[in-house]
């Protein structure tokens, strides 16, 4: 487990991205199952209270990105699945973009080939 | 813009579910805790040690939710809502200041919306008629003297009508034989007033007749036909629509109906006309009789501009035809302007002092606010230590002076409402359109926007205040010390002295207003006002051939003469003092000027013919001669009476008693005349405009036209207890006569001065409202100060000094706040009396012993509102002052 100084402070918006592209790469989820997932992709280097995954699912829900319904879970619990709407995806896609590109320009700073 | 409402829509939405969304997320919550707990039990954690574990992890639930709940409200809104509950609650505590504030808005915001509702109908709306911007009103001029613009004659307007090819319509209005007809239906006889117009008329105005046809041109020799009213038609005719093409009879003659007018339709000149009948133009063939009002309508593709230029180019060919004419040009002015000249003047004036007055309001209302906002420095430090923001607390104060506001707004338009009828009353007489005036959705629009302003006007003061006081040292200095405040006390001062001087202002502008009104009341018209009766009687033409005429006029005077508590009668074709009416041109025949003319064109001349005894009755004096009496019938030589004026003119270096006579030859009805009698001189206009006059005995003119004489009774009973009496009389001679507009002799000339009372009333009231306040608002600044400086008094007290020392400190503190306001209300009275203009009478706006009276007013009700702080200042007890301090 990385210690607290090694974690990433999350910036504005990206916890946003992450949920839509694990919503669009897994299908429907649940709130913990997201947590759990974003958990495992970011190997614990991501320093995240859970409960702003919660913050991140309403944001997306008004801006009409994802939607919600009541299911059961794999242990028969109910539980609310978020799943990703095409305007998501749409969303999705300028995002990743936009990522790419400054992913690339922070790269091109910092005197490294790019990818 | 869709997007936009489309997101405030699905906003909505959470807000309506987010009770739901906030128990689906505590569940939600609640499961992933667990689920985390467990994850952390199956790696051999405690169960208690999982929970903290899984807690740290997800983090505090219940700050998220509230993050959650926030997302899902209309924060402004939500808070606003808030903020005015809170208002609200605040205003409820200190209902006394509320009361207080209220009011003083509900003053000003009512007076100012009833006064913009009469400038807006009188002055802004446009006229009732269709495409009102192409109506023109035509003046006849002299060239050489273009400042005198006056009727038309009817020989040039026909000449217009002819050659001016810039408009789709002109009509002519013989507001001079304007009279009345008698009407008799139902058993009873009304009169009408009724407007000989030309052809034309309705179709320039665009207010073709609802059935039935206008007049036409040969309708303009004097046909009996007449265009009902649509009043007139409903009221006496019961909305017959078979009306049309009946013969109905007026003052004993037949008329016949050729239609009737719109309904609503008003003349613009001549309110409640109840009938039009065609004026005789083909008759009318003397050049230089100016006796029409004459309107046109612009062509839809011609200027203003290019008419007055076509106009101008006819000049010279009226000048060909009518050489004779000095006025011989023909201007077009626009109707409406022409309309509300006269009321533009008093109307600015009204609005400028109410919108004074409501600056007073809001500055009375500002330091009001600003003193509440002292005494809660320590609320919103405490506020603001807690974590409001700064615009947070702004808002709650603005919110709070907004309140106010529409509490105000809502009394102001529940005065304007009263105070509407009120000036329609006061500005019958002096303001054309009156009657349209109203609240209507704009002029509540213009409160709502006045409300507005207002609340954030004096809302403002105390949010620099307060939301920029430091919390610390807020809290550290406590609301009460005057150090954290001087600033404060410096700004109230400041406010008060602005207060005294659109005070000042005020009040010097009403002083010019009454110095004028005095003046004017004290004009000598060279008549007698007080008891004095008038009214009209008209006599049918078709029963009343001259020589009865003649003997109902003597008969009815020598009758009137006899009733208790009358002692002279008499009738005269136009009261004096009301305006100019035949101003015939007069030859003289005998003396140094013999075979001159006393040209009307460089004198003001007038013609009158008397009845009875005129001259006893209105109060002219006889300077020499004698007045008409029996000896002057139809058989004897004509005579004239003249007065002193005309006298001295027309014959220089004559004493009056060789006046007697002289012979003068006046050319309308060729009348040669004998002078008999020298009378004084009557003023033309209230104004006491100078004047001279040929007066001509009824008795030896009655064959020229059917006289509409006003009659006169004077005596020692006031005039509404001779009416009864009058009405008797009158119905002995002939039950079918009309006793017309029966007015006192002081209401008739009074209505000259309606403008100057309109504006005098009105703008006396606000000044009378705007030095209470500024008075209050000394006294509110002078009271808290001295509460606030009550330790300092009371030690100086405590060291030696005496009740007449303090009070001098409260004084010089006072004579600041005074000498600096009322230093700039004179300023700002040398510029509202350039407003004041046309309204001053025989004494200048700047004219220095109103200003200085203004002035000394305003020191005495400031030394009473300083009086009573001072007095408390002395009294301060040394010990609890200092305890308390």
């Amino acid at each position: 487990m990385a210690t607290g100084r090694d974690r990433l402070e999350l910036l504005q918006g990206t916890l946003d991205f992450m949920v839509l592209q694990t919503l669009d790469s897994m299908g429907p989820q649940h709130g913990y199952g997201l947590a759990r997932r974003i958990e495992q992709v970011s190997e614990d280097i991501l320093r995240l209270n859970e409960g702003t995954v919660y913050a991140a699912l309403m944001r997306l829900q008004h801006r009409r990105w994802i939607a919600s319904s009541w299911g059961a879970s794999e242990n028969n619990r109910k539980a609310k699945f978020y799943a990703i709407t095409p305007a998501g995806r749409r969303q999705l896609a300028r995002e990743a973009e936009t990522w790419d590109r400054l992913a690339g320009l922070i790269a091109k700073l910092r005197g490294a080939e790019p990818r | 813009m869709w997007m936009r409402l489309r997101a405030a829509l699905s906003r909505l939405l959470f807000v309506l579910q987010r009770q739901r969304f906030d128990d689906e997320t505590r569940a939600e919550m609640a499961s992933h805790i667990a689920l985390l707990t467990e994850r952390y039990e199956r790696r051999g954690l405690s169960r208690d040690a999982a929970y903290v574990a899984a807690r740290r992890q997800f983090g505090n639930p219940s700050a998220i939710r509230q993050d959650l709940y926030e997302m899902n409200s209309l924060r402004l809104i939500e808070q606003s809502l808030q903020d005015l509950k809170y208002a609200a609650r605040q205003l409820r505590a200190s209902a006394g200041f509320a009361a207080v504030v209220v009011a003083t808005l509900g003053l000003g915001i009512g007076g100012t919306t009833a006064v913009f509702s009469v400038v807006r109908a009188v002055l802004l709306e446009p006229l009732p008629y269709d495409e009102p911007a192409q109506l023109v009103r035509f003046y006849q001029q002299d060239p050489a003297r273009p400042e005198f613009r006056g009727v038309v004659a009817g020989t040039h307007f026909s000449f217009v009508r002819e050659h001016a090819a810039s408009f789709s319509g002109v009509a002519a209005l013989a507001h001079y034989s304007e009279t009345g007809l008698d009407l008799a239906a139902g058993g009873s006889v009304h009169r009408l007033r009724v407007l000989p117009v030309s052809a034309g008329y309705f179709e320039t105005l665009r207010a073709r007749p609802a059935i039935g046809r206008g007049f036409d041109r040969t309708d303009e020799s004097g046909t009996r036909r007449v265009v009902l009213g649509d009043a007139t038609w409903r009221t006496h005719f019961g909305s017959d629509p078979s009306i049309v093409g009946r013969t109905i009879r007026l003052s004993a003659q037949s008329y016949e109906v050729t239609g009737v007018a719109p309904p609503g339709f008003e003349d613009p000149f001549a309110p409640d006309v109840a009938a039009w009948i065609p004026y005789d133009l083909a008759g009318d063939v003397f050049d230089q009789n100016y006796a029409l009002t004459a309107v046109g309508r612009l062509r839809p593709t011609v200027s203003l501009a290019q008419a007055q230029a076509e106009l101008a180019s006819l000049a010279l060919r009226m000048r060909e035809q009518w050489p004779n004419s000095r006025q011989s040009e023909i201007v077009a002015l626009p109707l409406h302007g022409e309309l509300v000249a006269r009321a533009r003047g008093p109307l600015r004036l009204v609005f400028a002092s109410v919108a004074l007055v409501l600056l007073v309001v809001c500055v009375n209302v500002a330091n009001l606010a600003l003193v509440r906002a002292t005494g809660r420095v320590h609320e919103f430090a405490v506020r603001a230590a807690l974590g409001s923001s700064s615009s947070r607390l702004a808002r709650q104060l603005l919110i709070e002076s907004l309140l106010l506001a529409a509490l105000g707004g809502v009394a102001g338009l529940w005065l304007a409402s009263g105070g509407v009828r009120l000036l329609q009353r006061l500005g019958r007489d002096a303001l054309p359109r009156v009657d349209e005036v109203g609240l209507d959705a704009g002029v509540v629009l213009f409160a709502v926007a006045v409300t507005a302003a207002t609340g954030i006007a004096f809302g403002l003061a105390p949010v620099f205040r307060l939301a920029r006081t430091p919390p610390v040292e807020a809290l550290r200095l406590q609301s009460r010390s005057a150090t954290g405040t001087r600033g404060l006390a410096r700004l109230r001062g400041s406010l008060a002295a602005a207060q005294i001087a659109l005070a000042v202002t005020l009040v010097a502008g009403a002083g010019v207003l009454v110095a004028s009104f005095d003046r004017l009341q004290k004009v000598d018209l060279g008549v007698r006002l007080d008891r004095v009766l008038t009214f009209e009687v008209h006599l049918p033409a078709a029963r009343y051939e001259p020589a009865r005429r003649v003997s109902f006029q003597e008969t009815l005077a020598r009758r009137l003469e006899r009733l208790p508590g009358v002692s002279a009668a008499g009738g005269i074709s136009r009261l004096p003092a009301t305006g100019s009416y035949h101003p015939w041109n007069t030859r003289i025949l005998t003396g140094p000027l013999a075979n001159t003319s006393v040209d009307r064109q460089h004198f003001v001349l007038q013609q009158r013919v008397v009845s009875g005894r005129a001259f006893a009755a209105l109060g002219i004096p006889l300077l020499a001669g004698r007045t008409f009496d029996d000896r002057d019938g139809v058989t004897a030589p004509g005579r004239a009476v003249v007065s002193a004026n005309l006298a001295r003119t027309a014959f220089p270096g004559l004493p009056l008693d060789a006046i007697p006579g002289q012979r003068i030859f006046v050319p309308v009805g060729e009348r040669r005349l004998d002078i008999i009698g020298v009378v004084g001189d009557v003023a033309l206009s209230v104004y006491g405009t100078p004047t001279m006059t040929v007066y001509h005995a009824h008795s030896q003119f009655a064959e020229n036209r059917n006289w509409a004489l006003t009659q006169i009774v004077a005596g020692d009973r006031i005039p509404e207890q001779v009416l009864a009496d009058v009405r008797q009389e009158v119905a002995r001679l002939d039950p079918e006569l009309v006793v017309y507009r029966p007015l006192p002799m002081t209401e008739i000339v009074g209505r000259g001065t309606s403008r100057e009372r309109f504006a005098l009333v009105l703008m006396g009231t606000f000044a009378i409202i705007a030095l209470a306040l500024a008075a209050l608002g000394l006294y509110g600044v002078l009271a808290y100060s001295v509460r606030q400086r009550s330790p300092e008094f009371g030690i100086r007290i405590a060291l030696g000094a005496d009740a007449a020392q303090v009070r001098s400190l409260v004084f010089r503190q006072a004579s600041l706040v005074v000498l600096a306001g009322v230093g700039a209300g004179l300023a700002g009275a040398l510029i509202l009396g350039r407003w004041l203009g046309a309204l001053a009478f025989g004494i200048a706006p700047a004219d220095p012993r109103i200003l200085s009276a203004s002035a000394i007013l305003l020191v005495c009700v400031a030394f009473i509102a300083t009086w009573l702080p001072a007095r408390r200042a002395a009294s301060v007890e040394p010990r609890t002052a200092i305890q308390d301090g």
